[in-house]
């Protein structure tokens, strides 16, 4: 039994749907008769239905995509809908009218009106397809995210209304994309490759497990029926290397490529790819240099079975992400900054087969890779010519040799752990003579500029995934739908930090936690009611042991982490009133496990006795439980004319069990620990009005009030309050960091058709976004470092942007050369997004001015003598010239371009595709 | 329709030229061309590369006290010796130079050449006799010093050592060129590492007339209006201290005093040298002395500070403890 059990976990996955359904009803356009037995297809598939008595049609299963819908029937002309757009789990209704053949005509054709309001929708979603985020001014997927509702930006990360950046749960494909140990997305997928993105930031459903505050589906192309294919350049170093304001030596190649295989009709293929090269990545008020070089490629084949009866999808995903951050405590001497060095791949599998016209299954299996190196990167080696290193070969990091070893297992961990000192053991000053070598000023004190970057580390992760569905309608009112997922993990992970000390910061753990949900759901379609009902299981196994007493070293009574299981109910509501409005609500638990870091860290018993032993250390859980969210919401949407909606909906969140660092009193020596001690509270309004695009433009206008409260902004918070400022544990909560109270984005889209008046602007669209983003809270302080007032209890400025982009399509035979651009803070404005405790301002601290008194002349014999002070070069820093050169350090120093958002930028691009 | 594409297209103009921040102007890191002007600079300059007009290796006579043993030195176990010697000629030769360069490029296009010079010498002595000393305890009632004539044929004997040598030159961005702006004076320390080096604190160069040029080792003033000559400040190309033959007497002789600064070693315990351009090197007796001037246009005086021990001591064997200057000076005339 349990090795049965076994395969069917193993083998059955679950992913995220992939699926849409088409329905409505077909008439006589002169009667308004219902058409009995009228057929509506999907050109280009195998897709259709026949109405029913009432007329009435459903297609059920509809891959995500773009669709030429037809209605067909006896006696009346053919009638079809282009740009028919199926979003995954939703229904699209295409309602057809046919004219009587009386009159012999062509077949009637138009283009399909996207529905403004979902009725069967209960959550709070948005899908943005791939169409719509061509127009947009975007680079990156992440971009289209956080222009969504309830969406904020932070320096910690993505925060769904109002949730911890690693409340996310991301799918590609349905397969999880998510690094376990600490909750980041682990791919980013290339643009051109998607379909659809979806956002689901409320309610849902049962299917959606281990994520607090929202989900994350991406969707894939997949070849279609005709030959498709891209190619686009886009770059910035237009303006020439001098121009440091707009050349930030961006080069972007994307390609595409899609369509049948000659072998066969149902053998699809699409294939994408793009290379991403800047010299500053970092966004700041200026270019700061901070080279990244990406590279992504997506393949995905299908063979459709006959009589559409299901397909079998292979696909795969590969990208490396690699860069060098910046950072003005090493001003302008990066070679000590860190490097990150992102490679991953996705393989997966998916089988749906349609066993009866009503039931569908779906089988997917899968695997990722990620892995990530962080430290010094390696110049010496690299500019070494034995080594032939290229621009387009990985960058090389210090004790990238180990790697090697960890792979193949050829060391003990503790000696590679102990080598990597090796490599980083020069430690990094900004005081003594040392410092003044290479810095812009004679002062000490502020610049690194010697040394090696303090961490060496070194995450590699395998997971195996599986998810199995299978959906079934019975009769017009259920869906039932019912799944199984499983996700087993290989997690590896090594960290020495602080190597030249005697005892290291030092890390490692290798463990293969698994976990597996079960759930099951029934969306009902009354009349006048549609009710999502769900429940879900899910069950988890850490895989985890630490010592019982880490602090007896006599003691190697072990002790294993539990394993745990939650179950959450689900529960949504849609209320339409009319077909033009509806009222929703929708209720839920959601459970999510900490970031699996927060459990495993320091807890491996080769390091956890070290590590107590050294002092002001932290050390992870491994009893520790999921976190849990219960919310609330509600809301009304109303199309109030055929071009105009509008929506409102509140919602209310408890967060309970997050994770934090608290201290634990122990002998001989305190450390500190993670527990499920935090608390969040989240309300918040969203309001969104949206008019299609008619009259060649349109506009959707998405505004969110937000009161994001609770007593920690990520895991780690407390820890650095308590050890920097002495704070104790928060006994109320307060308002987050990330508590944006009012956010704004409008989109503008204008399309200029074919045949406009004004022939250079013929097939012109442009996109402009307009946001607005309150400003999150912080905590001032005085010069001595004394809190003033509360946590939180103070508020930076807000800020606004515009991001535009503009493209002009010119046929040349048959293809279209696209000519393009996007300009990102189109008004050059000035956005604030850090500043200094001890004034709210971004560029000064408040450092008072020293007299002069309190600086002494320094001969040029001196080993503190540098020429950088030396103003007038006689051989000799006077006292006034090493107040000019500190009072010039210290305005270099505190004005960091990074608290603000990023200036006026401008790309131009050429395309081609077919 | 053509006004409206030209509105279109100068505010398009006007956003790329407006917009964007730039960011601070880098600190100047230079670059390997200038590296490679300034290096060219540094070669075609060779008199201001320090040490290459230190070294004379001719031996020149010099007048020492006679050998005397002290009672401090009889502080051996009975069964060793020292030895000591008269010298009564001396010169220094290097067998072994590293000269290094720190390019230090900074704030308004400058660069700023760190001269390291490491060396080996041989110092050359020629003896007129050698005594050995017998010693008893010291708290003994017999005599307490013996000396005996060991060796009165003489000999030469050398001695090696090492050294570190500084100079730093300043270098200026002038428009499209690199130009040598300023020089310090050098100083060498010898041993590299080590204690009871003497320092020199003050040499005048008297004229002809009767004038006086001061070279002082520091000098506190905060700027550059201060005149006179110091070791540890920079001095502009076109303002080096001026040696016109004019000003010497009729055999071309400067008149040279020194001075020796404030620490463990005192007047009476150095021996001074001075040469120019690594020639006519001359004892100073007592630290003053005439030194013959040759040559034109730019050169380095040496002004050096011995400690006497260094001549003294065959066994245990002495050390060389020097301090140098090398002054940069332009000499005029004919």
């Amino acid at each position: 039994m349990k090795k049965l059990l076994c395969l069917i976990f193993i083998g059955a996955f679950l992913f995220a749907s992939d699926y849409g359904r088409i329905s409505g009803r077909v008439t006589d356009e002169e009667t308004g008769e219902a058409l009995i037995g009228a057929d509506v297809y999907l050109q280009g598939t195998e897709l259709g239905a026949a109405t029913d008595v009432n007329g009435e049609y459903t297609i059920l299963y509809v891959p995500v995509g773009t669709y030429q819908a037809v209605a067909a029937y006896v006696g009346y002309n053919e009638f079809t809908y282009t740009r028919v757009i199926v979003n995954a789990d939703q229904t699209t209704v295409l309602n057809f009218k046919l004219p009587p053949t009386v009159i012999t005509m062509e077949a009637i054709t138009s283009v399909a009106e996207r529905a403004m309001i979902v009725l069967s929708e209960t959550s709070t979603g948005r899908a943005v397809t791939s169409e719509e985020m061509s127009r947009l001014p975007i680079t990156t997927i992440n971009e289209v995210i956080t222009l969504q509702a309830g969406v904020v930006e932070s320096d910690l990360g993505t925060h769904v209304r109002g949730g911890r950046a690693d409340e996310i749960t991301y799918f590609v494909d349905g397969i999880v994309t998510k690094v376990p140990n600490t909750g980041w997305q682990s791919v980013r997928v290339n643009p051109n490759a998607v379909e659809e993105v979806s956002v689901i930031s409320g309610g849902f459903d049962a299917e959606y497990g281990d994520a607090l505050s929202g989900i994350i589906n991406i969707h894939t192309k997949e070849g279609g029926t005709k030959h498709t294919g891209t190619f686009r350049f886009m770059t910035d170093e237009v303006f020439g290397s001098g121009n440091e304001k707009l050349n930030f030596g961006y080069n972007l190649y994307d390609f595409s490529l899609g369509g049948p295989l000659p072998v066969s009709q149902r053998l699809r293929y699409f294939v994408s790819g793009e290379v991403m090269m800047t010299d500053a990545f970092r966004e700041a008020y200026y270019k700061v240099p901070s080279p990244r070089m990406d590279y992504r490629g997506q393949a995905r084949f299908s063979y459709l079975f006959p009589g559409a009866k299901g397909k079998v999808t292979f696909s795969g995903f590969m990208s490396r992400e690699q860069y060098v951050d910046w950072s003005s405590q090493s001003l302008k001497y990066f070679d000590m900054i860190y490097m990150s060095r992102v490679k991953n791949w996705i393989a997966s599998a998916t089988f749906n087969y349609m066993l009866t016209a009503k039931t569908l299954t779906s089988l997917k299996v899968g695997a990722t890779h990620f892995d990530r190196a962080y430290g010094n990167r390696d110049y010496e080696w690299e500019a070494d010519p034995d080594n032939n290193w290229q621009w387009y070969h990985d960058y090389r990091f210090y004790a990238e040799h180990l790697i090697d070893y960890l792979a193949a297992g050829e060391l003990p961990v503790s000696h590679i752990v102990i080598d990597s000192v090796m490599q980083y053991h020069e430690e990094y000053l900004n005081r003594g003579s040392f410092a003044l070598r290479n810095s812009p000023y004679a002062i000490e004190g502020y610049f690194r500029t010697y040394g090696d970057y303090r961490v060496w580390r070194y995450w590699n992760n395998d997971d195996y995934q599986g998810r199995f569905d299978i959906t079934h309608a019975i009769g017009k009112v259920h869906e039932f739908k019912t799944g199984l997922d499983f996700i087993q993990y290989q997690m590896q992970y090594y960290d020495n930090n602080l190597p030249w000390v005697t005892n290291p910061f030092w890390d490692f753990y290798d463990r293969d936690p698994y976990k597996f949900a079960f759930y099951m759901q029934d969306k009902m379609d009354f009349e006048g009611l549609i009710a999502r009902l769900g429940v879900r299981f899910d069950y988890f196994d850490p895989k985890s042991f630490t010592f019982a007493n880490p602090q007896d070293w006599d003691d190697s009574t072990t002790v294993d982490a539990e394993t745990n299981y939650k179950i959450s109910p689900r529960l949504g509501f849609s209320l339409p009133v009319t077909d033009r409005m509806k009222f929703r609500f929708n209720y839920g638990q959601y459970f999510q496990l900490p970031q699996l870091g927060d459990m495993y860290g320091t807890t491996d018993t080769a390091v956890i006795r070290l590590a107590l032993s050294r002092g002001n250390t932290i050390i992870g859980n491994i009893l520790m439980k999921p976190q849990k969210t219960v919310m609330y919401e509600v809301g009304i949407e109303n199309q109030v004319s055929d071009e105009i909606a509008f929506g409102f909906t509140a919602y209310f969140k408890d967060v309970y069990d997050l994770s934090q660092i608290r201290e634990v009193q122990a002998l001989p020596m305190s450390y500190y620990q993670y527990f499920n001690v935090d608390y969040g509270n989240i309300k918040g309004f969203e309001f969104n009005v949206k008019k299609r695009m008619s009259d060649m433009w349109a506009l959707a206008v998405v505004y969110t009030l937000q009161f994001a409260r609770g007593t920690g902004a990520w895991a780690g918070e407390w820890y650095y309050d308590h050890y920097d400022y002495g704070i104790e544990v928060p006994v109320i909560d307060y308002w987050l960091d990330f508590d944006e109270r009012h956010t704004v984005n409008a989109n503008f889209d204008l399309e200029l058709p074919s045949n406009f008046f004004l022939i250079p602007l013929q097939d012109f669209s442009s996109s402009f976004i307009l946001s607005f983003h309150s400003g999150h809270p912080f905590t001032p302080e005085d010069l001595r470092g004394n809190r003033l007032g509360d946590e939180n209890s103070a508020r930076m400025p807000g800020y606004w942007n515009v991001d535009w982009s503009f493209s002009r399509r010119v046929k040349l035979g048959p293809a279209n050369v696209v000519l393009s651009g996007m300009i990102f803070n189109l008004f050059n404005t000035d956005q604030v997004i850090d500043v200094y405790v001890t004034t709210g301002l971004p560029d000064d601290h408040g450092d008072p001015e020293p007299t002069i008194t309190q600086f002494v002349t320094l001969p040029m014999f001196s080993n503190r003598y540098t020429p950088q002070g030396d103003f007038n070069h006689d051989g000799l820093i006077s006292p006034s010239e090493a107040k000019l050169d500190y009072m010039n350090a210290l305005k270099d120093y505190y004005t960091d371009p990074r608290n603000h958002n990023n200036a006026f930028k401008v790309r131009f691009g050429i395309g081609i595709g077919f | 329709m053509k006004k409206g594409l030209l509105s279109l297209l100068m505010i398009v103009g006007i956003l790329l030229i407006t917009c964007g921040n730039e960011p601070p102007e880098e600190f100047y890191k230079g670059t390997p061309e200038d590296s490679t002007a300034i290096q060219s600079l540094l070669d075609n300059n060779p008199e201001l590369l320090i040490t290459k007009d230190m070294f004379d290796t001719n031996l020149i006579a010099i007048t020492l006290p006679n050998v005397e043993f002290v009672v401090s030195d009889s502080y051996f176990r009975v069964d060793s010796t020292i030895i000591k010697q008269h010298v009564d000629m001396c010169g220094f030769r290097d067998i072994d130079r590293n000269l290094n360069y720190d390019f230090w490029f900074a704030k308004d296009t400058t660069c700023t050449v760190y001269l390291k010079d490491t060396f080996s010498v041989f110092s050359y002595m020629h003896w007129d006799e050698r005594r050995t000393g017998y010693y008893f305890w010291a708290g003994d009632t017999e005599p307490d010093l013996d000396t005996v004539v060991i060796d009165s044929t003489g000999g030469t004997d050398s001695l090696a050592f090492t050294g570190n040598g500084y100079r730093i030159i300043f270098f200026d961005y002038d428009s499209s060129d690199w130009e040598l702006k300023r020089v310090s004076y050098g100083t060498y320390d010898f041993p590299a590492a080590g204690t009871d080096v003497p320092a020199i604190d003050k040499v005048v160069l008297v004229f002809d007339d009767g004038t006086r040029d001061s070279i002082i080792d520091h000098h506190p003033q905060y700027d550059t209006t201060y005149p006179g000559h110091t070791m540890a400040r920079f001095r502009h190309i076109d303002s080096l201290l001026v040696i016109d033959y004019a000003d010497l007497t009729a055999d071309s002789m400067l008149f040279i005093q020194t001075t020796l600064g404030f620490g463990t070693i005192t007047d009476t315990m150095v021996q001074w040298f001075a040469s120019i351009g690594g020639e006519n090197r001359v004892w100073l007796d007592g630290g003053v002395g005439n030194l013959k001037i040759t040559g034109l246009g730019i050169t380095n005086l040496s002004i050096e500070c011995v400690v006497s021990k260094g001549y003294y001591y065959v066994q245990p064997e002495g050390e060389y403890k020097t301090e140098v200057w090398l002054v940069p000076v332009r000499i005029g005339g004919s």
